[in-house]
């Protein structure tokens, strides 16, 4: 396996088909006189700035934190949460870091969409 | 029958590009100013959007996954981030025209003000994706958009000089005014040939769950869901020709081209062009809006339908709300919405190779597309129109300095 060919960027989906972010970078560890093993893989906004350019993620995680009191840091997904590696990755990570990386989707949907009528009904209903 | 209502989804993509406000107001231009002279370019746009549009559906189909999510997969996010934000611009300035083309569309009608107009067409457009399903809004517009046929019939009815619609299918010098030939022609192209139809499509065939055994209906659906679009813009481009040219109208006032179908149509025809208008540019909102949601989703892996509670979505609901918002603010500050329009049109064409190109890797990818990779007539397709992609960016911003 490539891990930038075919880890980076990969969908992430979870045991209920629902897509749940991307594989926005990956954790190496790195010790003196072996190879480096992959330790696991970061879901988030600061680690994706980061990558488009190398002061970019630390001024998200700066804006964030000044703007809405959050300390907004990526999600690590260890190796053993995962399943299937293909066009997309099945991962269980299990309800907290599910929620974790929801967070944003959860928090705009309770405090705006689900209070605009229609918000919460099936479209066409 | 099923088969059939895919075709809906051929038509609502290219009501996005050729009936909205700035298709249809550049091919009135071309008609008046240079009769069928420039009909080649509406020919040349359909084959190269044609293929595009067949290329994105089959990737949608095989893969159930969309052309921009190949593309962050493919390229990463360092090169995503540039087409990303390049078509989130295209698309509000895009948007921002059609909310100008509908309230125009309103104001011909009734007579009262544009500026009315604009908040009750961006709820309006607001209303239907909150609350309707893809679906719903697939098959009115496709059903509605058939009133454009108006043009069509009102070109046959004219009876045009059918030796020089002939000739004007064929690429040619003009006799007089090369710039403004030069500028309309890439105007037209670059109307026709937007990148957002075909993120949109391809979004719009994995919200139909369409499968690998939908190949043959991809193509017939891309072909004549393309095939309608460029007939009524055809017969624009015919009808002013017929109508305006003799009459030293230049129809680059909207107020102006509206009489255009009332000579072969009587009193209706006022009426059919401005529903016409109305129902292309609330099309193609529709479709605009929509595709900031999905490219949006897609680039970040958040889950992205039409057909979900708003609520279950969140940040796509909120996405197009955003971009509907922002969209609204040009024509209520009185910009005239065809000046925008020819704006967009020119920025579309500099930041075209940037989301083309990409095309020319991800429809090799075996990955996705397993055997139906693109063959040599699709790749060599793909590389002709990247070329061309290159060559309108070279020169689209200094025509339009030139011709202005």
């Amino acid at each position: 396996m490539d891990l930038v060919r075919d880890l980076l960027d990969v969908q992430l989906i979870d045991p209920n088909q629902r897509p749940i972010g991307r594989v926005d970078g990956i954790l190496l560890d790195v010790r003196a006189g072996e190879p480096p093993r992959l330790a696991a893989l970061e879901v988030g906004a600061v680690t994706l700035a980061r990558r488009v350019h190398r002061s970019l993620g630390p001024a998200v995680h700066r804006f964030v934190l000044r703007w809405f009191g959050v300390s907004w840091r990526p999600v690590r997904i260890p190796l053993a949460h995962f399943g299937r590696v293909g066009v997309d990755i099945e991962i269980a990570v299990g309800d907290r870091r599910e929620r974790r990386l929801l967070r944003l989707e959860t928090w705009l949907s309770n405090r705006i969409v689900r209070r605009v009528p229609g918000g919460t009904e099936t479209p066409g209903r | 029958m099923k088969n059939l209502t895919k075709i809906g989804l051929g038509i609502l993509t290219s009501v996005g590009g050729y009936l909205e406000v700035g298709s249809m107001g550049t091919a009135i231009q071309a008609g008046a100013a240079f009769r069928y002279e420039l009909l080649w370019a509406i020919a040349i746009g359909t084959i190269c959007i044609a293929f595009l549009v067949e290329m994105t559906g089959r990737l949608a189909a095989v893969s159930h996954h969309t052309v921009v999510a190949a593309v962050r997969k493919r390229f990463g996010i360092r090169f995503q981030i540039w087409p990303l934000v390049a078509q989130i611009g295209v698309d509000l300035l895009v948007l921002a025209s059609e909310v100008g083309g509908a309230s125009l569309a309103l104001e011909l009608a009734t007579g009262i003000s544009i500026r009315i107009w604009v908040l009750p067409v961006a709820i309006l457009i607001w209303a239907l994706l909150w609350f309707a399903t893809f679906g719903s809004i697939e098959h009115s517009v496709a059903v509605l958009g058939l009133v454009t046929l108006s043009f069509s019939l009102a070109a046959w009815w004219i009876g045009p000089d059918w030796q020089a619609v002939r000739s004007g299918l064929v690429p040619h010098r003009p006799d007089r005014d090369a710039a403004q030939y030069a500028y309309l022609a890439v105007g037209i192209l670059g109307a026709t040939v937007s990148p957002y139809l075909f993120t949109f499509y391809s979004s719009g065939a994995v919200e139909e769950e369409w499968r690998a055994e939908d190949l043959m209906p991809n193509r017939i659906v891309a072909a004549i869901g393309m095939g309608f679009g460029s007939l009524v813009a055809m017969s624009v481009v015919i009808v002013a020709a017929v109508i305006l040219a003799p009459r030293g109208i230049e129809g680059e006032m909207y107020q102006q081209a509206a009489t255009m179908l009332s000579l072969p149509l009587g009193h209706w025809g006022f009426r059919l062009f401005c529903l016409s208008l109305f129902i292309g540019c609330v099309g193609a909102a529709l479709e605009l809006a929509l595709d900031v949601s999905y490219i949006v989703g897609q680039t970040f892996g958040w889950a992205w339908s039409e057909n979900q509670p708003p609520g279950d979505e969140a940040r796509f609901a909120l996405g197009y709300t955003i971009a509907i918002a922002i969209a609204t603010a040009p024509s209520l500050a009185g910009i005239d919405p065809l000046k925008l329009t020819m704006f967009s049109m020119a920025v579309t064409v500099v930041v075209l190779p940037v989301l083309v190109g990409p095309l020319l890797v991800v429809m090799n990818d075996a990955q996705y597309l397993q055997e139906y990779t693109n063959g040599w007539i699709a790749n060599t397709a793909v590389g002709i129109i990247v070329a061309l992609a290159f060559v309108l960016a070279a020169i689209a911003i200094p025509l339009q300095l030139v011709a202005q």
